[in-house]
């Protein structure tokens, strides 16, 4: 049976001169589908239509209007003309239609069961570049492409689906749905007709289809402006006024009346936003629009109601179900705080309308060529990471903000600049004796701690040497054994060079940008200029490194996006590549981390928190692609390899007994650590503890929030462990972790690190993650985010002022240099106070209190670093327990023996000084300084808030002796060597520990020695009439030395592992060729 | 399903963290400024001091010690009197046993003697420092019928109330510095006419290791009821009050800081004695101060009365209609601002000071004076009952028997139960043991009528 096709009217719509009627006519002409008439509404200015029409399209008919009233109306009067037609093709004047569009539209009509079919747009001039394919919508009416601006066709987008609008243009609509909505709303003249009536028909159940396949190029002379809206009612408004007025009444009759209601006040709550940023950015346009449009609505109230009647007598979808085929959230307020992210304020104020955004601009051949940030962060050049712009043209647009790599470069400068401008006076200044800013000693001297067999710490010790001795001293290589550059150096670059490092830890998960931003977020954080501020160089040490091991423990944890490519073929060590294996890659790992830990013990702790911090997240939320296994031998093989590097350590703390956790720092005294509203803030200091303290710290918290897919895994991980630092640190703080005590200044640096990598993810979230997220309190906390984030930066620029990042100019220590008392023999002071005020390394007595000697002056470069194993010097820490518990009244007598000429107990590192200098205020144990008034053999002879200093009046020296039948000890020897003359039968005393490790000799003979009831040894000299001339000798077999030499071979060891034996392999060759040679000579003879 | 595991996970650490902060939070660490003290503390230390001043040559003032440790103990004494001579010596104190010192004799050696054998000079005051090598010494500074502890370390803060400087009173402060650092002092005054400074009592020195006496009559001059509050602005000093009254010695203990409660347990409701408790108020506030008498089975009301800023105050106890002659008062005093406290007893014609008693969990019963005891009673000054110990000291190092007694809450009993020796004659040598440190022991000294003598007894600080 032959089977005819459906009949379809085409109706074109042509207003005024319709500069592309016949190009339009002509295409609807030239359709390969048979049952195809077309009509030609010549709404209102007629002249000449039927002519042109009829020179392209003898066949079609037109009908003239009397006047414009606008396209829907025009298409109204035409379907009254029309009877038994299937299908309504509605053109504009201005499109071109491929010859098989109607066809195809026909069709998918048919195969899916459409109400209405939606052709693919492309441009009129270029028909590579897509318009539309299909659109949607959101609850507010608000339209959306699915497609990017300029998406050029491959045929990406040829998938026959359904959408929520169909766009104006080209729209083929089934008769009898057309005839059952009642055609358009006549309201709407122009500009929102085509969401009104998709609306509609998906209220009444019918689906929208694309038709991809059928392609019409589409001039939008209406929409880009190059015709003016001419209709009836519609002469006096922009189109952006039609736009807001049409899509507000969409939206008030196409709800239920308290879904309506409920819609349109979350809408005025946007719409009172947009006006106020039009109002700020002067764009009255925008704000009359809207207001008028609100103004329109009101007017035509009883008209919404009409509609909504009439929609609920058709309605087949439940708003809920309505809802489901629309986008989420609110699209313009999504497009505004994207924009703004991305290219600034006065772009974003310009979202609205669409056509301000289609302006091209040239792009300059300095910015196609700037996209990438690298120089200063990627180990390669790279773009920039924001590829999929929703308007690819806009990120060409010289308004970016920050996204190309001049501005990147010129902000980092302006940074750079900053800083080297707030520490201008730090290259020069006199560092004061605050914090670890003790003067180093010389280069070989420094090296000579390391390798020491006695060091004078507390009463003297044979423990081995700190491995910090040994890095300062290799340090010293590289600035030509000026020491006195490093702590320079420390407080100038250590903070920048954690700020790189963030940015590294960054890399691969945000853009350049973000990277960028969280590198100054964490050169903004408080602990990194109290840190300064306080002369904590060790804390310095470990805010410059925590970055780049954090980065790598998640390398080796297999963290998403973290280990770009995978490990290397194993290579035997010592080859070339081998660091480039897992093996090498823990390799550096550990020793990354013994060189911190070696300058700052506590810094494994954090290593400890970093790899719990992962594995307690992936408990909760697994990394389905990690291959990572084992965190705790992960973190035993750290620890213990890291303890193989840093032998001499190790051994200390193994010997130290129970004070071998001490090694991660000394618990502080509770009542002058910082509350935990400022440990939430990151501060530890004078600098951060104000309000705007919270503002990074909230920026991490709603970056955290934003995040989302494997940024969101990572932000989650560091979120974890920001939150177990925090909670250690607290713990500590409050000393309820008993003995264990890591520095909590440095947890605060794995604190800082996380904040400052979660608002880096952050901005990367603003960047990508937003736009896939509906609307709600994400847009809102992205406002915030990024108002937090310039607001935080802010007071940096305050801490500039001093040029020294408020490190004082003086300290309390150095006002002492006078109590040195001219005696000879030596002598020893004893610094009491806090640990983080304390200028040199000791043991802890109680909270909130440390006890460390100085010998011969003040703490200097043998006092940086101290054994947990507080061996003979637990006398001293005894005895001030003592008095401390109101045990004893003769301190002064327990410390004599010892050397000790004066007590100094400290309040704050350095006097405050109203307007030079301000410091944190961290008092010692109240009743401390209560039991040093109350004891009988001391006196008070200086009182500050900042200081107390008590003189010994049994002072003796540290080297004394006692005449014959005489009980009275008097200093001997002088204050430079240990040697003098002696008085015969007298007796020496001593107050060196370990007492074998010293001999007495008399005129080059050993003297007896006792130590009956007493750590100092007593000598006896010989009765001998002769001139008597002794000299106390130190006797120690140089097993430290042995094991510094080991641990500093195994360092090298390694270090000739990656890759350097290779190198060197021409070295070991040449022996080889050498020895082979001699053999194949001896062999010959 | 990520993002539900991932809420767990942030949840869990919320809840954690902010557990943590409300922890730490709601916990306020203050920095300890006291150094720990008494018996308790002291019986182990490696070595201890105590420190005595006010101690006159007039009516010969004596320090009694005693040993409370098992083992015996050396004591180095320093005796300094007002004139800069100094005399040190050591004694040997066996376990459990006693010696009296009397500054006024070791400060007469040969060289001050003149060849018929009297002291060319005799020192007004003495101050004595004792170092002991060793912990669980304790002594008493008796001058007359009034005693008071020895002190084991000085004080930076110093109040007392209830000085009389009219004709015929004299008034003092006794200062000894113990410390080998110059002190440096203000001393203020409140009195009826409200606060003063006097301009040549403020920056005043005491050297190290001396001892000073300040008049307070020639700065308060002709009043009744003065308040001294002394501020140490350098060093530490042991400080007393001392109060002659028509030639009746007593000394004024002090305390170191106002109190809103103050305890007097022991006060005379005896016929023919007046009892009054003389109050300041150091403040800049009003102080509302309420007085709870408990006497026996009587009810009585509360006393209150109210105290302007910076003036002083009294509520006489006996006599008083309100309340009935039957012995010995308990009373305990409440103030809503912190205010100085002093008890007068006395006779009408003359007074003798005591000053508020502290809750302690231990104490030395010694008849330190020789008179015996009119009356020991123990306070608990806690709204729970404790029980209360009584340990007897015997010769030679023995300790013969304890005994217990409940004491309910705010309770107030007689010790006459448990020491054995008879009040009224010499007795023994007790240690009065609680389970809290709520408890007040408080002693009378033989008069008539009865209880115009309060002192304490020793809780070795």
């Amino acid at each position: 049976m032959d089977s005819r096709a459906p009949a379809v009217v085409a109706v074109i719509v042509t207003t005024g001169s319709g500069p592309g009627l016949e190009a339009a006519a002509a295409s609807i002409a030239a359709q390969n589908y048979e049952e195809l008439s077309l009509l030609v509404v010549a709404n209102g200015d007629a002249v000449r239509v039927a002519e042109r029409v009829a020179s392209v399209a003898p066949r079609a008919f037109v009908r003239v209007l009397e006047e414009n009233r606008g396209f829907g109306p025009a298409c109204n009067e035409a379907a009254l003309m029309v009877e038994g037609s299937a299908f309504f093709l509605f053109c504009h004047d201005d499109v071109r239609l491929e010859p098989d569009a109607a066809q195809l539209m026909v069709e998918a009509a048919f195969r899916t069961n459409a109400g209405i079919v939606t052709p693919k747009f492309v441009s009129y001039e270029d028909p590579l570049v897509l318009l539309h394919v299909g659109q949607t919508s959101d609850r507010f009416g608000v339209v959306r492409e699915r497609i990017e601006l300029g998406e050029i066709d491959h045929g990406q987008q040829d998938l026959e689906r359904d959408v929520f609008v169909a766009p104006g243009g080209v729209t083929l609509v089934r008769a009898d749905l057309f005839s059952t909505l009642r055609g358009f709303d006549p309201l709407i003249t122009l500009l929102g007709e085509d969401l009104d009536l998709c609306w509609r028909a998906q209220v009444a159940g019918a689906r929208i289809v694309v038709a991809p396949l059928a392609k019409v190029a589409h001039r939008e002379t209406i929409a880009t402006g190059e015709r003016p809206t001419g209709a009836l009612g519609a002469r006096r408004a922009s189109r952006q006024d039609l736009q807001r007025r049409h899509q507000l009444l969409v939206v008030a009759s196409g709800w239920h009346r308290r879904t309506a209601w409920w819609t349109l006040a979350l809408l005025m709550v946007l719409d009172v936003f947009e006006v106020t940023i039009a109002l700020i950015g002067g764009d009255m346009d925008r704000a009359g629009a809207i207001a008028g449009s609100w103004r329109w609505l009101m007017k035509h109230r009883r008209r919404a109601r009409q509609r909504r009647r009439q929609m609920n007598s058709l309605r087949v979808l439940s708003d809920s179900e309505l809802h489901r085929l629309q986008i989420g959230g609110a699209v313009r307020l999504r497009q505004f705080v994207v924009t703004f992210a991305r290219e600034g304020y006065d772009r974003a104020r310009g979202i609205l309308p669409v056509e301000v955004t289609r302006d091209h601009e040239a792009i300059t051949e300095s910015e196609e060529a700037g996209v990438g940030f690298a120089a200063a962060f990627s180990e390669d050049e790279e773009f920039d990471e924001i590829a999929e712009s929703e308007q690819f043209e806009i990120r060409t647009r010289p308004s970016r903000i920050m996204t190309s790599f001049r501005a990147q470069a010129i902000l980092i400068a302006v940074v750079a600049l900053l800083w080297f401008i707030g520490s201008r006076n730090l290259v020069s200044m006199q560092l004061p004796l605050v914090g670890r800013l003790a003067p180093l000693d010389s280069w070989w001297s420094t090296w000579r701690h390391f390798f020491a067999s006695w060091s004078s710490n507390g009463v003297g010790t044979g423990t081995p040497g700190m491995p910090g001795y040994g890095v300062l001293a290799f340090a010293g290589t590289f600035v030509l054994g000026r020491m006195g550059a490093l702590p320079r150096l420390a407080l100038i670059f250590t903070v920048p060079v954690g700020a790189i490092g963030v940015g590294r830890l960054l890399k691969d998960r945000a853009s350049n940008r973000a990277r960028l931003i969280g590198a100054l977020a964490y050169a903004a954080m408080p602990l990194g200029l109290n840190s300064i501020g306080q002369g904590r160089v060790d804390v310095l040490f470990a805010v410059a490194s925590l970055p780049y091991v954090v980065r790598r423990v998640f390398e080796l944890m297999d963290v998403p996006g973290f280990r770009r490519h995978p490990y290397s073929e194993p290579v035997p060590f010592g080859h070339r590549g081998w660091r480039t294996t897992e093996a090498g890659q823990r390799m550096t790992l550990i020793m990354i981390v013994a060189l911190s830990t070696a300058m700052t013990p506590a810094t494994l702790i954090a290593v400890g928190l970093v790899i719990v911090g992962v594995t307690l997240s992936r408990l909760f939320e697994p990394d389905p692609e990690s291959v990572f296994r084992g965190s705790p031998r992960f973190l035993g093989s750290l620890v213990f390899n890291v303890a193989i590097f840093l032998l001499p350590m190790t051994l200390d703390v193994i010997f130290a007994g129970r004070r071998s956790l001490e090694i991660f720092g000394l618990p502080r005294g509770p009542w002058s650590v910082p509350s935990f509203s400022l440990l939430l803030r990151d501060v530890d200091g004078t600098f951060g503890a104000t309000w705007w303290g919270w503002l990074l710290p909230a920026a991490a918290l709603l970056a955290l929030i934003l995040c989302r897919g494997d940024r969101r895994r990572v932000a989650t991980k560091l979120a974890t462990i920001a939150a177990l630092t925090l909670i250690l640190v607290t713990l500590v703080s409050r000393h309820w972790l008993g003995s264990f005590s890591p520095d909590i200044d440095v947890l605060l640096a794995l604190y800082a690190v996380t904040l400052a990598s979660l608002v880096g993810l952050g901005i990367g979230a603003l960047e990508h993650d937003l736009r896939d997220a509906g609307f709600g309190w994400r847009q809102v906390a992205a406002v915030l985010s990024i108002a937090t984030i310039v607001v935080a930066s802010l007071p940096f620029l305050q801490s500039l002022g001093s040029g020294r990042f408020d490190l004082p100019t003086t300290s309390v220590a150095e006002s002492l240099s006078a109590l040195a008392p001219s005696s000879a023999g030596g002598y020893r002071v004893l610094w009491l106070g806090d640990p983080s005020v304390v200028p040199l390394a000791g043991w802890t007595v109680a909270p909130g209190l440390e006890a460390a000697t100085s010998t011969d002056g003040l703490p200097g470069g043998s006092t940086l670093f101290s054994s947990p194993d507080s061996g003979t010097s637990d006398v001293i820490m005894q005895a001030v327990s003592s008095a401390m518990n109101g045990h004893t009244v003769r301190l002064g007598a327990l410390l004599a023996p010892a050397g000790i000429s004066a007590i100094v107990l400290m309040n704050s590192g350095a006097p405050e000084l109203a307007g030079v200098q301000n410091v944190p205020l961290r008092s010692a144990p109240g009743v401390m300084a209560t039991a040093l008034n109350d004891q009988s053999d001391l006196s008070l002879v200086l009182q500050t808030p900042s200081v107390e200093v008590f003189s010994n009046s049994l002072f003796h020296g540290i080297v004394a002796a006692s005449q014959p039948g005489s009980a009275t000890l008097t200093p001997l020897f002088s204050t430079t060597s240990n040697s003098g003359p002696l008085v015969p039968g007298s007796t020496v005393v001593a107050g060196l520990a370990p007492a074998g490790a010293f001999a007495l000799t008399v005129n080059g003979k050993p003297a007896a020695r006792s130590t009956y009831r007493t750590w100092t040894p007593y000598y006896q000299v010989p009765t001998t009439p002769t001139t008597l001339r002794g000299a106390l000798v130190l006797h120690q077999f140089p097993l430290n030395g042995i094991i510094a030499l080991f641990t500093l071979g195994m360092w090298a060891i390694v270090w000739l592992g990656f890759g350097w034996i290779h190198r060197l392999e021409w070295l070991f060759t040449g022996r080889r060729r050498r020895a082979r040679a001699r053999g194949e000579r001896v062999r010959d003879e | 399903m990520s993002s539900l595991r991932r809420i767990p996970l942030l949840v869990v650490l919320a809840v954690l963290l902010a557990a943590t902060g409300v922890a730490a939070t709601l916990r306020h660490p203050t920095n300890p400024s006291t150094l720990p003290n008494g018996l308790s503390v002291s019986i182990n230390a490696e070595s201890t001091a105590l420190y005595c001043t006010g101690l006159s040559s007039a009516s010969p003032g004596r320090i009694s010690f005693f040993n409370t440790a098992n083992a015996a103990r050396k004591l180095s004494v320093s005796v300094v009197s007002d004139l800069g001579r100094t005399w040190t010596g050591t004694i040997e104190l066996a376990a459990h046993a006693g010696q009296v010192v009397q500054p006024k004799v070791v400060d007469a050696p040969a060289s001050h003697r003149s060849k018929s054998g009297r002291v060319t000079t005799v020192a007004v005051n003495y101050g004595v420092a004792v170092q002991i090598s060793g912990g669980g010494v304790v002594a008493d500074e008796i001058q007359g019928n009034s005693a008071v502890p020895c002190v084991s370390q000085g004080v930076t803060r110093w109040y007392a109330a209830g000085f009389n400087t009219l004709v015929g009173s004299d008034a003092y402060l006794s200062l000894y510095n113990p410390t080998g650092t110059e002190a440096v002092l203000n001393v203020s005054a409140v009195g009826a006419t409200g606060f003063s400074a006097p301009q040549n009592l403020q920056g005043v020195s005491v050297p190290a290791h001396a001892q000073e006496e300040i008049d307070l009559g020639r700065n308060v001059v002709n009043t009744t009821n003065v308040a001294i509050g002394v501020k140490v602005l350098r060093g530490s000093l042991a400080i007393v009050g001392e109060e002659d009254s028509v030639g009746t010695l007593s000394f004024n203990q002090g305390v170191q800081a106002p109190q809103t409660h103050a305890w007097f347990p022991a006060v005379t409701t005896a016929n023919g004695a007046t009892a009054e408790i003389r109050l300041s108020n150091p403040n800049n506030k009003i102080a509302h101060v309420s007085l709870d008498v408990t006497l026996g089975n009587y009810k009585i009301a509360p006393q209150t009365t109210t105290l302007g800023p910076f003036t002083t105050g009294d509520i006489t106890i006996t006599p008083n209609s309100a309340i009935p002659v039957a012995g010995y008062a308990s009373v305990s005093l409440h103030s809503d601002v912190p205010v100085v406290a002093g008890l007068a007893t006395g006779t009408g014609t003359w007074i003798a000071l005591s000053s508020p008693q502290t809750p302690s969990s231990s104490y030395v019963v010694r008849d330190f004076t020789g008179l015996g005891f009119d009356a020991a009673s123990v306070t608990n000054t806690s709204s729970h009952s404790v029980t209360v110990h009584v340990t007897t000291y015997a010769a030679k190092g023995q300790v013969v028997v304890t005994r217990g007694i409940n004491v309910a809450g705010g309770a107030t009993v007689t010790l006459s139960s448990l020491i054995s020796s008879p009040l009224t004659r010499p007795a023994g040598t007790y240690l009065v043991t609680s389970s809290r440190r709520s408890a007040i022991v408080t002693l009378t000294l033989p008069s008539h009528p009865r209880g115009l003598y309060v002192v304490a007894p020793l809780d070795g600080r």
